[in-house]
């Protein structure tokens, strides 16, 4: 095992363990304004910028960023894929495997341990192919058996942590964190904190994996408080897996500004309109609505283009639909982006739409909003709970959809409405928030623990 | 003698029909018939009912000294005639006791003051018509659409033939304590009576007092006896709704309103007066001068506003954008239809100022947000603008 640091001033001294304790820092303490107790915290998750293929890891340094800000200290555990640039990632050095690039500095306070382990929550669509012969996802499109052994072993490697370092709170992301927290728990007695931001019934659209299922459950069982990220998923947990709702606390996603978002001038054709979905080509994202709402879009508006991007188990009969559909020559696909040409996309869009079939938040609505650009987005979605200056549609009502893309590239006054009250709102939605709602969870917890 | 003036006003619109994108060229359904009969039923039977058997009855009570003035717009009472027989005739029967005014206003409760004085005018003139045939008065008393009140619009009313305007927005208006009536700038006739916002709003929501009981009628009567002196007129403007709400007598609210009047008249010197016998009997104590369009206080958290947002904006110019060649197709039903489109309510329901908590206008508003408001309005208009062109033989 590993472990890795960035930044931090006191990271060259001494082992693991002492070093923690030299972060007992009594200053932050006292900056705090409430006199609320800092704490130690100890997180699990998947992954971490700037190693990211989905939400969750933006989500996690977001989140982990404003906390610290708040003085709290963070140990962020997260398995390691070997890339093939990487050939060991088992010697790997932490400063290596998690390199602080220029603008995404890891706050002061936040160390990421890598474990060895091949977990990813989301696979890029090369990636099917590599893992393909692993086994790990022998069942087409889903994941395979070995993946409950990698679960297993990252959850032990957690154990030998939760022994090595000091902290107040377990707060564990999803449910490959689960045996993780468990084995931390087991090892330290301190309580769990189960942190929910999508379920088996999200990203499985009705085909449950019940391994998966059993995993969930048992977090949500046993974890002594949950955090879910919408009232959406939270129901879900109430009335899917039988949650006490006193247990549940809901605490939507924030998005920050990344230092480059205003850096991207991207120059357009005079009156080309460019459509965007971006997300992984999943059943859960909806993408068959987005390519079935373009065609009749480009009905009536035959100078729309439509641009996909992303990868996925769907990307192929997404194709072969634009092909059978005919309109190839307006749909693009660009396959996996990665960092700024996410950003370049972003800023090159005049209209987002996530139609996703079951969202438990989904961030992406709120990076488009960054940049100006208007959002048409599911009711069938968390972030739908938050937003109200974004056009709303049931993802399956495809005649809903391609009306409200139209309304909006045809009528500037919408877009410009809903833009210019869009920032207004954003600024409201802060990791801050998010942190201090959280805080609030690890002093229940917490004091539920001391007999406060 | 103080004097109180007690207006309340009713008005439902015709609701939009679900209309999007794809519905322009395809269908001129825009407004949903049967969904705005069952609001209207609701609303009879909760509201314009009960409550005009409660001033009735008070009317008879105090024979002659207690006194309202009611509006009812055009829409509604157009409305009513279709379908509600019953709340016309309690209507009439107020009118035949004399002790109710009819005031006149925009007939479409329309914004019209703000875009085109030809069509505000004639739907001023439309309204003075209905209720002259259907009540049998002829009132000088006016007021604008949401009490929206400037030197144009006093101009515009005097040159009507109007003695009396209702007005909102006194609060806004530096040296003007909203108890007398004023001389709006540039008129010799007209005089401007403004609603008083604070007696108002305690009237239409009787909220908790400090030992968190309900705002009883002699406390209310009190606390006008201690704002008022020697002359003042205090106005009580109100919507019918919160007049005659029954939800409120489920809370323990029963007889507020039948109450007040009693107790009020108790006090010697006190009595209720019509707009125009306030007009005709207080010189105004002043000249009141708005350049501009005056909307009273909490208009937005309704969302009527104005200059109103981008959506708002666009709508009206699009919708006034057309005036010319909708009265061009010299078709009574095509104005008929662009006159509906015109109600204010359509533009409330495009307010972004409070999307969240918009309680207040959530029993009456079929949109989901402000921007599927706006979407079903400028496809209707869209499609609208093309049916006026075929008609008119130009392109659209």
């Amino acid at each position: 095992m590993t472990q890795a640091t960035n930044h931090l001033p006191l990271a060259t001294t001494g082992p693991l363990t002492q070093r923690c304790f030299s972060y007992r820092n009594v200053e932050r303490m006292e900056e705090r304004v409430d006199g609320a107790r800092t704490m130690q915290i100890l997180m699990f998750g998947w992954e971490f910028p700037p190693t990211i293929s989905g939400g969750l890891g933006t989500a996690c340094y977001g989140m982990t960023k404003a906390l610290v800000e708040r003085g709290h200290r963070i140990t962020f555990v997260v398995p390691s894929l070997p890339g093939p640039e990487r050939p060991s990632h088992v010697a790997l050095l932490a400063a290596e495997d998690f390199p602080a690039g220029p603008g995404k500095a890891l706050p002061e306070g936040i160390t990421v341990n890598p474990v060895d382990s091949p977990l990813r929550p989301y696979m890029a669509e090369a990636d099917y192919g590599m893992f393909r012969e692993g086994s790990l996802l022998a069942s087409p499109g889903h994941y395979g058996p070995n993946l409950f052994d990698e679960v297993r072993r990252y959850g032990e490697a957690a154990g030998l942590i939760a022994r090595r370092v000091s902290f107040d709170v377990i707060h564990a992301h999803e449910w490959l964190s689960v045996p993780a927290a468990l084995h931390a728990r087991r090892e330290s007695g301190r309580p769990f904190i189960f942190h929910v931001h999508a379920l088996e019934f999200d990203r499985s659209g009705g085909g449950v994996n019940p391994g998966i299922f059993a995993v969930e459950r048992q977090g949500l069982a046993e974890a002594d408080h949950v955090i879910a990220v919408s009232h959406f998923t939270k129901s879900m947990i109430v009335e899917r897996y039988g949650i006490d709702a006193d247990k549940v606390t809901v605490v939507h996603n924030a998005v920050s500004r990344g230092e480059a978002a205003a850096a991207y001038g991207v120059v357009k054709a005079q009156g080309e309109k460019i459509v965007l979905f971006l997300g992984r080509i999943t059943h859960q994202k909806g993408p068959v609505y987005f390519v079935e709402a373009a065609a009749k879009v480009l009905s009536v508006l035959p100078e729309v283009t439509f641009v996909m991007a992303g990868s996925g188990d769907l990307m192929p009969r997404m194709v072969e639909r634009v092909a059978e559909l005919g309109m190839g020559s307006r749909f693009l696909f660009t396959g996996f982006l990665r960092g700024g040409e996410v950003e370049r996309m972003y800023a090159a869009s005049d209209l987002y739409v996530m139609p996703s079939v079951s969202e438990p938040f989904g961030i992406a609505p709120l990076e488009a909003m960054l940049y100006d650009v208007p959002v048409i987005i599911s009711r069938q979605s968390g972030v739908s709970e938050v937003l109200h200056h974004a056009l709303k549609v049931d993802f399956w009502d495809v005649d809903d959809l391609a009306g409200k893309i139209c309304a909006a590239l045809t009528w500037d006054a919408l877009t410009r409405e809903m833009v210019e009250r869009s920032r207004e709102e954003l600024r409201a939605l802060t990791w801050g928030r998010a942190a201090r709602q959280i805080e609030e969870v690890y002093k229940k917890v917490v004091n539920a623990e001391e007999g406060v | 003698m103080p004097s109180v003036v007690l207006h309340l006003h009713a008005h439902l619109p015709l609701r939009l029909k679900k209309y999007g994108f794809f519905d322009i060229g395809h269908s001129q359904d825009y407004f949903d018939g049967e969904e705005s009969r069952q609001v209207l039923e609701r609303v009879a039977k909760d509201c314009y009912l009960p409550a005009n058997r409660t001033l009735l009855k008070l009317i008879r009570r105090h024979r002659g000294n207690f006194r309202i003035s009611c509006s009812v717009s055009g829409m509604l009472l157009e409305q009513l005639e279709k379908g509600q027989n019953a709340v016309l005739e309690s209507f009439r029967r107020l009118a035949d006791t004399g002790c109710a005014e009819f005031v006149i206003g925009p007939s479409h409760h329309s914004l019209a003051s703000l875009f085109s004085e030809t069509e505000f005018r004639e739907q001023v003139a439309l309204h003075r018509r209905l209720v002259r045939s259907l009540f049998g008065q002829r009132t000088q008393a006016f007021r604008n659409t949401g009490l929206v009140y400037g030197n144009d619009v006093a101009r515009i009313a005097e040159s009507m033939g109007f003695r009396v305007i209702l007005a909102g927005g006194a609060g806004r208006l530096h040296g003007c304590d909203a108890k007398a009536l004023y001389r709006p700038a540039g008129c010799r006739k007209l005089k401007v009576l403004f609603r008083h916002d604070r007696f108002s709003d305690e009237f239409a929501l009787r909220p908790a007092g400090a030992e968190r009981q309900d705002l009883t009628a002699d406390e209310f009567a009190r606390r006008l006896a201690e704002g008022a002196h020697g002359d003042e007129i205090i106005s009580l403007f109100m919507d019918y709704e919160t007049f005659g709400d029954i939800n409120r007598t489920a809370t323990g609210m029963v007889g507020f309103p039948e109450a007040f009047p009693a107790v009020l008249l108790k006090r010697r010197n006190w009595r209720f007066l019509t707009p125009s016998a306030a007009a005709a009997q207080h010189a105004p104590a002043g000249e009141i001068d708005v350049p501009g369009q005056l909307f009273r206080a909490g208009s937005e958290t309704v969302g009527l506003t104005w200059p109103g947002n981008h959506m708002q904006m666009d709508v009206a110019r699009t919708l006034y954008g057309l005036e010319d060649r909708v009265r061009a197709t010299k078709n009574r039903k095509r104005i008929g239809v662009w006159r509906n489109l015109q109600a204010s309510d359509h533009f409330c329901h495009m307010s972004t100022e409070n999307p969240a908590g918009g309680e207040i206008q959530e029993a009456s508003n079929p949109f989901a947000s402000p921007y599927d408001a706006y979407i079903h309005q400028m496809s209707i208009l869209k499609d609208f603008s093309g049916r006026i062109a075929g008609k008119t033989g130009e392109r659209p």
